[in-house]
């Protein structure tokens, strides 16, 4: 029981400084947890969203300059802006795939649609090419074709054949001016039907040749009729497909948008949600470090009163009880401290208890066991003092024991420190009155003091030892 | 004396007149009518290359072959979605019709697509009684009317669309003219030009038409629509009306011209499939096939379960993919309720679990390029707008609501504009009084297809464009998702079913 309440104390302050501790390392844990949280979402910040949104609007720019790029493409009307607008796509194209990079976070997706877009590009610009081609060598047929026409018109003879040519090139002129299929077919067979009236008739043979080699020039698969007809298709499905690329990259550039947005999204609600946890927990993190301010302030408190200060406590009384002995040591408590009071207690009990008897011992011969010189000495000063300022009478009787030497070496030591004792037993017993001293003065010398007593009293005193003595004897 | 004379003159010229007129030798021409072909990958509507072969056939022979396409077929499709029909046309081109009349679905990317599209063509579209508000003039690039002669004659064409077509396809830039008017002016305007023949081109069953037909107004009418069974249960026609009505069929007929009347003598009915396909076209057709499949063939997901978005599903009950659609617009755009038209989704197919979505999927899905935006509005213009979008749910018509974070109960057996038992959202029931923000298309928020409540108040309604098309977000959606899953919830009943 008392093993188990001397370490209380131990055990108390061991457990407050663990629980300390512990509140200590929850609350450092806690910050740093938060800490590191607010530190990803920084990160994720500085690494995935604002280089994202950034990069996107740098995208939006690139894609907006190949959009023009693009329709301009598509109308070039020669081949020297064809391969200078082909050449800044190449360029434009090439940025727009490194900058895009960033964007990658809707998995592959944009790689694809850049792949199709390059190859659509690539379409694009070789069927510009053809059309221009196709438009050049068109002109180039027209022309040989119309010299070819007067040629034959210096060849017609009669009335019916200049007209039935005239007509032919009439005709031909047309081809130049419609841009519908039907009206070219429609020209196509008036034209056949011209060219074969003019070969019905009876026109010579190199005029026969000429005619052919038109009619081959006209109608005809490599025709010009045809070309044109080609031309035109060709002139169409470019601005579709120019339209179709321009269509495509509005797309590529929606959905860098929609990542972005959809990034800046999911950065938001995160943040949110950070934000929100974070404030909850800084919360609980602070109070959780005013639960532990308040604990800590408690715990020391307590150590102060507990230990601490029962310590100034017993330490004082230690003080107090050393130099007098009016307030007692006491420590309430059953621990170590109380315990410890109580050994001081006991202690300094002891050693009073030793200085009283070390005085005594002092004061006493040790033979006799009655007050020894020294008592006589210290008492006689102050009786003299006080009997001087009082002006009473003092008796002092000094009695020496005669041949106590002779006594001593006859019987031995022994029996005279017997004699001495019993005279002194004898002498003590008639000291009544307690302002008395009987005390030994010297070997066999001893004084007897009485105060305030005359000299008849003593002398009644003197007789009385003499009847002791011879009661002794 | 001198009397008799004159009459003896007089009679001399009518009878020359009438033996002129006797003399004059009727042409014969071959009318081709092919229309509805807007998806080169459908293998019933898709087949141009078989037409062409059809086409030269016809070409080698005498008679001149005047080759009609009725249109409908820019949009919608999963390639129009991206080029806005230029594919068409460029496969048109080298099929080289003498003359394209429009249907509603001409203007599916709207009036300024179809005019770039009238300058890629090599053949004139036309639309004649649509007008340009912005030029007081026929659409840019686009006839009011057109005369074609091949070998003396001269086929006149008129091609007529209905009003409705601006609210379907929420087109602010034109006005629709009477049909009934124009076409009367338009035909006079053609005989005066000497037109031989008219033919008539339309695609709404305006009961007019056989009146103009009997009175010789017009000579040939012409109607194309492949629904047009499902949709309407009362046509007037008459022997001179052709029908283009089933997908994947065209159309020969002879015909028969005179000075002023013309003679339906035959009318072939070919169904493509059964033709063979002309191998440049075909080579033609396979190329945007492989262009469209480097675009779309990529997986973007799986479906989890089977979904179904044939025109019934969609336009008359609660479907999968519609939550899906409206479940991603709402998340996206955090607002309290989306709602999507079921007409915005045109896949018409079935989907079987664990089958791979592409992208491909999404753009047959929602062909459209609507715009995803946000508005504000009261409970009773929603209301409004729920009611608008049932009012026609027994003809499946594509204003059928779609919606999340919202349950609604009808009855259609209630009469229309009262159907609306009970909606309820975020679980309490609709207050008509309060706010409510609704995630949309730009196409409904602008009034489209009859939600004329959403775009009421404009002073007061914050529109926020999200600038974002819906294919785009499905598709972000399905890669986040990893694909498309869900169930039946109930968001949609019908009480009178129920029983």
């Amino acid at each position: 029981m008392e093993r188990v309440n001397k370490s209380a104390s131990i055990l108390y302050f061991t457990y407050l400084q663990i629980a300390i501790l512990a509140l200590f390392i929850f609350v450092t844990t806690f910050s740093l947890s938060r800490l590191s949280d607010i530190q990803t979402t920084l990160s994720y910040l500085t690494v995935d969203v604002v280089p994202t949104v950034i990069n996107g609007a740098q995208v939006s720019q690139e894609v907006e300059h190949l959009v023009f790029l693009t329709v301009s493409l598509s109308n070039a009307t020669n081949q020297p802006t064809r391969r200078i607008i082909t050449k800044k796509l190449e360029d434009v194209f090439k940025k727009l795939k490194t900058t895009a990079r960033y964007q990658e976070v809707n998995t592959g997706f944009l790689s694809t649609q850049l792949t199709v877009l390059s190859k659509e590009l690539e379409e694009l610009e070789s069927l510009v090419d053809r059309r221009l081609k196709l438009e050049e060598s068109l002109e180039k047929n027209i022309n040989s074709f119309f010299s070819a026409a007067n040629e034959l018109h210096s060849f017609a003879t009669t009335a019916d054949e200049k007209t039935l040519v005239t007509e032919i090139l009439l005709l031909a002129v047309h081809i130049e001016q419609q841009n519908r299929i039907h009206q070219l077919r429609d020209t196509e067979h008036q034209l056949q039907a011209s060219l074969e009236k003019l070969n019905a008739l009876n026109i010579n043979p190199e005029m026969k040749g000429k005619l052919q080699s038109l009619y081959a020039m006209l109608i005809g698969n490599t025709g010009i009729i045809n070309q044109k007809i080609e031309a035109l298709r060709v002139r169409g499905r470019t601005i579709g497909r120019g339209n179709f690329v321009k269509n495509l990259v509005n797309d590529v550039a929606n959905n860098l948008n929609l990542n972005a947005r959809s990034t800046y999204q999911q950065l938001q609600s995160d943040a949110k949600t950070t934000e929100a946890r974070i404030s909850n927990q800084t919360r609980i993190a602070l109070i959780a470090g005013a639960i532990t301010a308040v604990l800590t302030l408690c715990m020391i408190y307590v150590l102060h009163r507990r230990i601490v200060y029962r310590l100034i406590k017993l330490n004082n009384q230690v003080d107090n009880a050393s130099s007098s002995d009016l307030e007692p040591i006491d420590i309430q408590g059953s621990d170590e401290i109380a315990k410890l009071a109580d050994t001081f207690s006991v202690y300094l009990k002891r050693v009073k208890e030793q200085e009283i008897e070390l005085l005594n011992m002092s004061l006493t011969d040790p033979l006799t066991g009655i007050p020894n010189r020294r008592a006589f000495d210290q008492k006689i000063r102050a009786e003299i003092a006080s009997a001087s300022r009082q002006n009473w009478p003092m008796s002092l009787l000094l009695i020496d024991i005669d041949f106590f030497k002779k006594y001593n070496d006859y019987y031995g030591h022994s029996e005279g420190d017997n004699c001495l004792i019993s005279v002194a037993e004898s002498l003590q017993s008639n000291v009544k009155r307690e302002t008395d001293l009987c005390a030994r003065y010297g070997g066999e010398e001893f004084v007897l003091y009485c105060p305030t007593l005359t000299v008849k009293v003593q002398k009644s005193k003197q007789n009385k030892s003499e009847m002791l003595f011879k009661n002794l004897s | 004396m001198v009397s008799n004379t004159r009459l003896l003159k007089m009679a001399l010229v009518l009878i020359a007149l009438v033996c002129f007129a006797v003399e004059s030798k009727a042409k014969q021409i071959t009318l081709v009518l092919a229309a509805d072909m807007p998806n080169i990958t459908d293998p019933e509507s898709g087949r141009y290359a078989e037409l062409k072969s059809l086409l030269d056939r016809y070409r080698e022979q005498q008679p001149p072959v005047f080759f009609v396409f009725g249109g409908g077929s820019i949009g919608p499709s999963a390639m129009s979605s991206f080029d806005r029909g230029s594919h068409i046309i460029d496969i048109l081109n080298t099929l080289e019709p003498d003359v394209m009349g429009v249907t509603k679905r001409e203007f599916s990317y709207f009036e300024d697509e179809l005019s770039l599209r009238a300058y890629e063509a090599a053949f004139p579209i036309v639309a004649s009684n649509v007008l340009d508000k912005r030029f007081d003039d026929t659409p840019d690039g686009l006839f009011k009317s057109v005369i074609i002669e091949k070998q003396g004659v001269k086929l006149g064409v008129i091609s007529l669309l209905n009003e409705r077509i601006i609210e379907e396809y929420l087109l602010h830039n034109i006005t629709v003219m009477n049909p009934r008017e124009i076409s009367e002016q338009v035909a006079e305007d053609l005989r005066t030009k000497g037109a031989d023949t008219i033919l008539l081109h339309y695609s709404f069953p305006f009961p007019f038409v056989p009146e103009l037909i009997d009175s010789n107004i017009i000579d040939i009418a012409v109607m194309s629509d492949t629904r047009l069974r499902e949709k309407y249960q009362t046509l007037s026609t008459n022997d001179q009306t052709l029908l283009l009505d089933k997908s994947g069929d065209i159309l020969v007929a002879t015909l028969e011209v005179t000075n002023r009347e013309t003679r339906l003598n035959n009318v072939d009915r070919y169904s493509l499939k059964t033709l063979n396909a002309a191998p440049a076209v075909q080579l033609q057709v396979n190329s945007y096939q492989m262009r469209l499949d480097r675009l779309l063939d990529e997986r973007i997901g799986i479906w989890k379960t089977n979904v179904f978005t044939t025109t019934s599903d969609v336009r008359s009950k609660e479907n999968l993919f519609a939550n899906f659609v409206t479940d991603s617009m709402r998340t996206y755009a955090q607002t309290d309720i989306s709602l999507l038209n079921g007409g915005s989704i045109r896949g018409n197919t079935t989907y079987l679990n664990q089958q791979n979505i592409t992208r491909r999927d999404i753009t047959t899905e929602l062909p459209f390029r609507s715009s995803l935006v946000s508005i504000n509005l009261t409970g009773k213009q929603l209301l409004d707008g729920l009611e608008n979008g049932l009012s026609q749910v027994e003809f499946l018509k594509g204003g059928f609501p779609h919606f999340s974070g919202m349950t609604v109960e009808f009855s259609a057996d209630k009469p229309a504009g009262n159907r609306v038992l009970q909606v309820s959202i975020a679980g309490k029931p609709l207050n008509e009084n309060a706010m409510y923000s609704l995630a949309t298309t730009d196409y409904l928020a602008s009034g489209g297809d009859g939600y004329l409540s959403f775009s009421q108040d404009t002073q007061l309604r914050e529109i926020t464009d999200f600038d974002v098309l819906i294919s785009d977000l499905v598709i972000q959606q399905i890669r986040i998702q990893d694909g498309v899953s869900g169930e039946i919830e109930g968001r949609i009943t019908n009480a009178s079913e129920v029983q």
